[in-house]
Formats: structure tokens, C-alpha cells, sequence
């Protein structure tokens, strides 16, 4: 079985919920990309990310939660009404308060579980936010201990931070791997890789990514390209992309486009920043920690976010990007607003840039096609010829 | 069955010299453009010349409607159809036709006819059936930019019909009776279900149709602008899709946009014509 096999089952089967049944481990759930996993792994408990792209629980959802909430927040509910095996197998979940309807998830969901709720402050350059939200790791620290009887230990939080430290290496590596030119992963592939680190073992999933690494590696230096080098190279930034809601991915995909990279906390920017920890006191361990967590999220909740369209600007140059396609998801008005701000300030650099507003459903498949598509034919008119060809294909050592 | 083809709408233009020679040379390039609400079909000569045009109804069947708006302009063309080098197809129904040698999107397509039939074209709106886009477009005709409408039909094709169904009139009267309207109405609503509600009661209250009409070009006009401004208005616009035809709406929209913009003399073929146009460049490479 290939690497990429492997990722696909933790992803589509019941693999991972059957021995996270047979475990004794403490199970955490957890949603959007600001909880401090190194927290729970140092209590020896383990974090499963709730998080859902699965249309069916949307419609469940629907029951108890108002229509005009986007499908993430009511898939999210769904998985709660519908007795989903994932959700029922977890001790506590807790939830950060990026936008409304995660807020009111909150209340919804403590019908169903103990909930824990983890307050994200409006701004996370002002010092008073950032002190603010060390407080919150603290407290979810706390409650942690609750729930698990136990007392966080330095060394259980440093391990726990050199583990996750060490799946950001993994990680970082293939992620060199995807600038390659021509490509040897698809973007869908890649995406399996992270979200399947939503719920799988820390460790076994290191070692699959260090495996998967080396397969790519022999593929590039046996000229095994997944595409060649004319393929559109594409960056899709916005609104998280979440098995299964892979509609985005695979229209883009099936028109002879490339996903290199994503700016997504579903994706990339999950796992892309390490701790950075000065000393190893409790002190300075959960500071580093709350920072890991608050500064490269690229979030839109957050008043100022004047960092992300220089990330965004710095993944089109490091991976080579053609185009960039913002992923709206209907009703969330936050990556709405800031989708016209990222559109004009791309255009303004002359990077191309496609704003795409959808949800969940397929019935707009068609129109979404017919936009990627007219996207892709402008982008080929504008780089034909001339920018690939000063490309350099280098062998891997 | 023919549909019906207006006979004066069909430009046909017929190159004596390549009818009569019998030469191999000859070769003819056409554009299929199946769209919502009707396939569109247009032929060129090598010179780039449109030899001649057809459209039927889409309908339910868009492999057959296809074929029909093709036979029938090769039928007006007088060509053989032998002679047709190369068909491309475009329109939301592109991947139906089956005669195709590749595909297109509408996008590309009405850029390059737009830019075809006025050269100094930098603003492409194309308001048709089901959607409508604004396509900024540079000196060669390649697309710099373009945005389309969300999946909502407000201010398409669509939002028309129905509101001249609600109105009990003709579609094609739509804008000619709105031109004698006395006062101008400002609907609240753009969505067409919504619309459709509104016009309803203000038909109630008593609001003359005329002044009702020239409320829906305006709201529609309205609706177009912010999707122009998105992309950036700068002349000269050119406007396709067979509401180009609605001549309320169209002078609500040149008004909004302060522009004078280029209405091609058959809007909805723009583009099969770009269509055409790609088959013709393509083929020199293919």
C-alpha cells in the first residue's frame, strides 16, 4: 500500500474511530485550528478534530440550527444530533469562538457533551489579546487536568511540543516537495495527508508523511509527474476545504490544474508554524504555545489582517503560483468581506485571482466549472510561452 | 424541425468566388454556443468573414438544438458542411456538442467576438439567460479579468421572462414600453422570486405597467454596474447576450455606467462568433 493510500483510509474509512474505541485514552474533540493540541497530547490525551465537510450532517444540522448558517457550523451540529461515531467517542469537546455561530455552537452542543469553550480575542497583534489569550491556554490547561486526573508535567508538555514540533518537520518537508516543478502530489492528495492528521495517530502519521516523502522523491528522479510543467499552478486560500466537501479540489483538478499549495486551516496552515520555545518552563511552554496558535492563524475573524495577504503573496512567489482562487463559503460573511479586500490587492499586484462563493451542495457543480474553467483559459492566454520556459528542473539529491 | 430563424437577423454574406470555385482550399470555421435559453451557431471564412449565423430554442434537448443551430447556419452559409475545418463549442452546454474538435468557456469566446466586431472593446458585458458577466479584456483580446453573477438569476435573462410573464406582456416589448414610462419606480428588490412579488403588489397598487418595466431595467442596470465596477468600467464597453436586445435596459445601463457602450447588431451571437474565430486560430496550429 502506498503512502497516499494509507492517508485516504484514515480519511474515508472507520479505521481510526474503531481504535480510538478500543483505546482507554482520554479523547478531546475539537474545532477550528486554535486549540493548543500540545496541551491535550501532554496529558496523554488525545485531540480529534471535529470539523465537517459532510453535506448529509448539514442537512441534520439544519433541524436545530437556523438555515442561514453556513454548512461548516451546522455539519458540526449534525455530528452532534445524528449520534456520529466520531463525536460520540469524544470526553470533551472544545470549542473556539472565531465567528457567531461558533459561539452559539457552544450552547447547542453542551446539550450533548461537556463543552469547553476557548475565547479568541478580536485582535491577535495587540499585546493585550495575545496576554489574553495565554490566559485561555491556561484555563483549558486546567480543565484538561479535570477532565483527566492527572497534573500537566514540564517534561509531558515538552514532549508533547517536540512530537508536534517534529510533525511540523515532517510536514515542512513535504511541503518543499510540492513546489517541485512539475509536480510529483495533487493538491486532493495533499489535502488527505492534513486532514487526515485531524484524527490520526500523531506518531504513525509522521511516519506515513516521512514514507510518503520518499516515495515522491523517487517518483520526481524517475520523471513520474503527475502533470507537466503547462499546468496552471494554483493556490486556493479562504474558507476551509473538509472531506468530504471536495467539489473545489476536484473541479479545479479535473481541468488540468494543479493545487500546489493552500493557505487553509483545514490544510496548510494547520500544521506549517513549529513551538518556539525559549526555555522549557511551564511559564514559557504555554506562552509559546498560545503564540503557535495565535499568530499564523490567518483567520478572518480577526480585526486587522493586513499579514495574510503578504503570506498569501509569499506562497504565490515560493511555489510559483499562476493564479490564486479564493474559497468562499456561503453565509460566512468574514471571508466574504475580506475576499473584495485579498481580490484587489491581488489585482492590484497583478496576481490573478478568482473569488468562488459556495457551500456545501453540488448544485452549483456547473457554474463553479464553468468559472474555473474561463479562469484557467485566462491564465494559459497570459503566461503562454513565456514564464514557464525560464523554469529550471533540478534533481533531488 | 426549423425553429424559428428570423431571417432578418441572419447577416449572410456569401463569398461568390469561394462558392463557385470548386477548390480544396476552401475551408470554413464554425462557433456553437449552447446556452440556457438558446443554441447559437456561427460560421467564418478564413478572412475571418461571419458567412452566416442561426439560433433555435435550447430546450430540453441541447445535443439536438445544438446540431439544429448548426445545420441551419451551414443551410443559410450555403457551404458544404465537408468543408468545415473546425467546429468549437462554448455555452454551459459546450461539452454536448458532439462535432466539437474542443471546448471553450462563453468567457473567452464573447471576448474574442466582442473584440472582433469592435476592435477597441475593453469592457465585455454579456448579460444572457442565466448569467451575467463583466470580462475585461486588453488590446489582443486575451482576458485580463471577469467576474460572473452569483448563482441567482437576478438581473439575467431569466428575471426578464419572468417579470414580463408576471406583466403580461411580450418580451420583446419589454423595453420599447418602458420607454414610455412617465415616472420612475425604485423596486427594493433585485432577486427574481422577490421581484416577482413586488411587481405584483405594485400592479395592485394601481403603478402603470410602462413605469413598472423601466423600475425592472433599472434595478437589473443597477445590478450589472456593481459587477462591471468589480473588474473596472473603461471604455469602450461592449454589451452581448440576447438582453442587449432590451432596449430599456440597455439605456438604463449606459446611463449608470456613463458610457456610451458598442451593441453588436445581433448581441446573442457574439459568442458563437468568437467561437468561430478560436476555430480559425486554433486550426492553423492543429
Amino acid at each position: 500500500m502506498g503512502a497516499i493510500a494509507y492517508f485516504e483510509e484514515i480519511v474515508t474509512t472507520d479505521k481510526r474511530i474503531q481504535e480510538l474505541k478500543e483505546s482507554s485514552q482520554t479523547v478531546v474533540g475539537i474545532f477550528c485550528n486554535f486549540v493548543p493540541e500540545e496541551v491535550i497530547y501532554g496529558l496523554s490525551a488525545i485531540p480529534v478534530r471535529l470539523c465537517s465537510g459532510d453535506i448529509e450532517l448539514a442537512r441534520v444540522g439544519e433541524e436545530v440550527f437556523p438555515r442561514d448558517v453556513c454548512s461548516l457550523v451546522k455539519a458540526s451540529v449534525g455530528m452532534a444530533v445524528s449520534n456520529n461515531p466520531l463525536f460520540e467517542l469524544v470526553d470533551l469537546v472544545v470549542i473556539p469562538t472565531p465567528c457567531d455561530a461558533k459561539k452559539k455552537l457552544c450552547s447547542i452542543l453542551s446539550s450533548y457533551k461537556q463543552v469547553h469553550v476557548l475565547q479568541l480575542p478580536p485582535s491577535k497583534h495587540e499585546i493585550e489579546a495575545q496576554l489574553f489569550w495565554i490566559e485561555q491556554v491556561w484555563k483549558l490547561k486546567s480543565e484538561l487536568e479535570r477532565l483527566t486526573g492527572k497534573k500537566l508535567s514540564k517534561n509531558g508538555l515538552k514532549d508533547a511540543i517536540l512530537l508536534l514540533n517534529s510533525r511540523n518537520q515532517a510536514f515542512m518537508r513535504l511541503l518543499e516537495i510540492r513546489k517541485l516543478i512539475p509536480p510529483v502530489i495533487s493538491g486532493k492528495e495533499a489535502l488527505m495527508v492534513t486532514i487526515a492528521s485531524f484524527y490520526d495517530d500523531v506518531e504513525r502519521w509522521i511516519k506515513m508523511v516521512h514514507l510518503l516523502c520518499e516515495e515522491l522523491e523517487a517518483k520526481y528522479n524517475h520523471n513520474q509527474f503527475i502533470c507537466d510543467n503547462s499546468a496552471p499552478r494554483v493556490l486556493i486560500i479562504g474558507a476551509p476545504l473538509i472531506y468530504p466537501n471536495l467539489k473545489l479540489m476536484d473541479i479545479v483538478e479535473s481541468n488540468r490544474a494543479i493545487v500546489v499549495i493552500d493557505d487553509l486551516c483545514s490544510g496548510t496552515q494547520r500544521l506549517y508554524q513549529p513551538v518556539i520555545v525559549k526555555e522549557w518552563s511551564m511559564k514559557e511552554m504555554i506562552r509559546a504555545i498560545a503564540e503557535r496558535t495565535l499568530l499564523p492563524s490567518m483567520c478572518p475573524c480577526f480585526v486587522e489582517n493586513y499579514d495574510r495577504i503578504n503570506r498569501v503573496h509569499q506562497l504565490v512567489e515560493e511555489f510559483q503560483i499562476d493564479g490564486v482562487i479564493y474559497h468562499n463559503l456561503r453565509i460566512c460573511p468574514l471571508f466574504d468581506i475580506e475576499s473584495a479586500l485579498i481580490y484587489n490587492e491581488l489585482k492590484r499586484r497583478n496576481i490573478p485571482c478568482l473569488v468562488l462563493s459556495t457551500d456545501y451542495t453540488y448544485e452549483d457543480t456547473q457554474q463553479i466549472r464553468n468559472r474555473v474553467e474561463a479562469f484557467f483559459e485566462m491564465i494559459l492566454s497570459r503566461i503562454a510561452g513565456s514564464k514557464r520556459s525560464g523554469y529550471t528542473i533540478q534533481k533531488l539529491k | 424541425m426549423w425553429c424559428k430563424i428570423n431571417d432578418n437577423d441572419v447577416v449572410v454574406n456569401l463569398n461568390k468566388q469561394s462558392c463557385c470555385e470548386v477548390s480544396l482550399a476552401v475551408s470554413y470555421y464554425a462557433g456553437v454556443d449552447v446556452g440556457s435559453v438558446s443554441c447559437k451557431a456561427a460560421i467564418v471564412d478564413a478572412s475571418k468573414q461571419l458567412l452566416a449565423s442561426a439560433i433555435v430554442p435550447t430546450g430540453a434537448y441541447c445535443r439536438e438544438a445544438a446540431l439544429q443551430a448548426l445545420s441551419a447556419a451551414i443551410e443559410r452559409a450555403r457551404v458544404n458542411p465537408n468543408d468545415l475545418a473546425v467546429v468549437v463549442a462554448t455555452g454551459y452546454g459546450r461539452d454536448n456538442v458532439e462535432c466539437r474538435a474542443f471546448s471553450v468557456t462563453e468567457i473567452t469566446c464573447h471576448a474574442v467576438g466582442a473584440i472582433h466586431l469592435f476592435p477597441k472593446t475593453r469592457l465585455v458585458i454579456d448579460v444572457g439567460g442565466q448569467d451575467c458577466k463583466a470580462i475585461r479584456v486588453d488590446e489582443r483580446g486575451t482576458v485580463i479579468d471577469f467576474v460572473m453573477n452569483d448563482k441567482c438569476a437576478a438581473g439575467t435573462g431569466r428575471f426578464f421572462e419572468v417579470m414580463a410573464k408576471a406583466l403580461g406582456i411580450e418580451l420583446e416589448d419589454f423595453g420599447e414600453i418602458s420607454l414610455k414610462a412617465s415616472k420612475q419606480i425604485k423596486l427594493s428588490s433585485v432577486c427574481t422570486v422577490f421581484a416577482e412579488s413586488e411587481v405584483i403588489s405594485l400592479i395592485a397598487r394601481g403603478e402603470r405597467v410602462e413605469n413598472i418595466l423601466l423600475g425592472l431595467c433599472l434595478s437589473a442596470a443597477e445590478r450589472v454596474k456593481k459587477l462591471a465596477q468589480k473588474v473596472g468600467i473603461i471604455e469602450e464597453v461592449t454589451i452581448t447576450g440576447g438582453v442587449a436586445r432590451n432596449i430599456g435596459f440597455i439605456e438604463a445601463l449606459s446611463k449608470l455606467l456613463g458610457v456610451r457602450m458598442n451593441i453588436p447588431e445581433e448581441p446573442q451571437i457574439v459568442g458563437a462568433i468568437g467561437a468561430a474565430l478560436i476555430a480559425l486560430e486554433k486550426s492553423e496550429w492543429m
